[in-house]
Order: structure tokens, then C-alpha cells, then sequence
């Protein structure tokens, strides 16, 4: 069985997105849906570079879209979680839930 | 259709200011002809070339002054509504730049929400100015992760420490 790949933050963040948007993820949406839930403004740079990533691994998959007039009629590639993504995702997710059970943490305030 | 080729031409003809070959020749003519008649009623020579540079640049500027009047004229009620489409592109410069240091996989679509981003900031109603502003500004921002994994790429850090470590003696 091959090794199931560790995410960061940011990769958490990005496949979450294009689940979301799913089928309408582009960078543009992922940009916006990582800035509407969580407050953080990343670059198409940084979305990108997280993307290829993402795409090396196998954790996403890409595909040409049509063209639209807001976009001077270039065409928009969609990615799309893939199966690999999936439980890579789900095993950093409830890794991360696991440390956090049962934990309360303080200095909300601070 | 037509009134874009119409607002194509009127932009050719105030931007350019410049007359054409035919109008050329018209001003080279009246500027013979207005030299002839300033020999014929015998003015003096310094007199007769002055008289008639001038009256050939004033015939000029009476030509392009018609052109223009032409072209509004064909362009209707256009009367400098639009805006030339190249105003409206966001700055080549960045792009370019973008353009250079992003990966090809990713080249067209990293370009393209860029893009996307500034027509939605014109369309929003921020200024022009402004909008290609914002784009210099999410350009650059996006050079950074691209630019280091460039360098990355192209192993410059390991020619770099080897370039190093050769001047230092080391092994």
C-alpha cells in the first residue's frame, strides 16, 4: 500500500476549496473561497505553486475549460479532486482532529 | 460592427495628427504654386520662400483639421464615447513579467485570473489607473512563489553553493 502524502495548511485549504467549488474550481474561486472562509488573501502565485503541487502528487487533476468573455476569451482550467486527494485529505484532516480532541485551547483573548 | 471599425478610424485620425502622402503633395502644391505667384508680383527672395513654408503649413493644418471633421462626420453620434480597447488591457510589462517567471504548465492560467481579476476591478467601477495598479501589485505578489520556484528549478542555490565552496577550497 503507498504512502498516504502528508498536506500542509495551505494544500488543506486549496482541496477544500476545489471540493467547494467543485465543478466550478479555477483559481480565481479557490483565491476567493480560501479569502471568504478564512480571511487570508493568497497570490495566484502562491495558489499556483500549491496547485502544481497538488498536481504532482496526484491529489488533483486539471482539465481545459471553455473560454469566456471575462476573460478576454482565454480558456479557465478546472481542477478537481482525485481519489488519492481524497484520502490524503480525509487522513490529514482527522490526523489533525485527533490532536485537537478532547482539547481545550486558551488565550482566546490574548 | 460598423461603429467599431467607425470609432477605429476616428481614433486613427486624431491619434495620428500626422497627414498622409496625398495631403503631402496637395501642401507641396499650394507651396509652388504660392511661390510662382510671389515671383510674379515680384517679391524678394527671402520674402517668397517665407510666404509660401507658411502658407503651405496653414493649408496643412486646415487639411487635418478636415480629416478629423471627415472622419466625425462618418463616426456619427460616436463623439469620442469609447475608449480604445488597448487602454483597457492590463500593463504589458507585468504581464511579461508574470510571463517569464511562471511555469508554462501553469503560464496561460495564472495570466488569466490575473486578467480576470483587473476586468472585474473595471467593471466594479475602480479607476483605470487604480485597477492597473492592483494588477502591478497581484503581479508582483505572484512573481515571489514563482520566482523562487524558478530558482529552484534551475538549481541556481546549488551552482551557487558550488561556485562558493570551489573559492573557499572546499572539497
Amino acid at each position: 500500500m503507498s504512502k498516504i502524502p502528508e498536506l500542509t495548511t495551505a494544500e488543506q485549504q486549496t482541496l477544500l476549496a476545489i471540493i467547494i467549488q467543485h465543478p466550478n474550481a479555477y483559481g480565481v474561486s479557490i483565491r476567493d473561497e480560501i479569502r471568504k472562509r478564512t480571511d487570508r488573501e493568497y497570490s495566484f502565485g502562491s495558489i499556483y505553486a500549491v496547485l502544481e503541487r497538488l498536481e504532482d502528487k496526484g491529489l488533483i487533476a486539471s482539465r481545459e475549460g471553455e473560454a469566456t468573455a471575462a476573460r478576454g476569451g482565454r480558456k479557465k482550467q478546472y481542477f478537481a479532486i482525485t481519489g488519492p486527494g481524497q484520502l490524503a485529505l480525509q487522513a490529514s484532516l482527522r490526523a489533525l482532529d485527533a490532536m485537537r480532541d478532547g482539547l481545550e485551547i486558551e488565550g482566546a483573548s490574548a | 460592427m460598423k461603429a467599431r471599425s467607425n470609432s477605429q478610424a476616428l481614433v486613427r485620425g486624431l491619434k495620428g495628427g500626422v497627414l498622409q502622402g496625398g495631403e503631402n503633395a496637395l501642401a507641396l502644391i499650394v507651396f509652388g504654386l504660392c511661390f510662382k505667384a510671389c515671383e510674379y508680383i515680384e517679391l524678394s527672395a527671402n520674402f517668397t520662400y517665407g510666404v509660401s513654408i507658411a502658407v503651405a503649413i496653414i493649408f496643412q493644418f486646415f487639411q487635418l483639421l478636415l480629416r478629423i471633421w471627415f472622419i466625425e462626420r462618418i463616426c456619427g453620434g460616436l463623439k469620442f464615447k469609447f475608449e480604445p480597447q488597448s487602454m483597457r488591457e492590463p500593463p504589458l510589462f507585468a504581464e511579461l513579467l508574470v510571463g517569464l517567471f511562471a511555469k508554462k504548465r501553469y503560464r496561460a492560467s495564472l495570466l488569466q485570473c490575473l486578467d480576470e481579476d483587473f476586468r472585474n476591478d473595471v467593471v466594479s467601477g475602480i479607476s483605470l489607473r487604480r485597477a492597473k495598479w492592483r494588477y502591478w501589485a497581484a503581479a508582483l505578489n505572484s512573481i515571489g512563489p514563482q520566482f523562487w520556484a524558478a530558482i529552484k528549478r534551475i538549481g541556481v542555490i546549488g551552482i551557487l553553493a558550488d561556485y562558493v565552496r570551489g573559492k573557499l577550497g572546499g572539497a
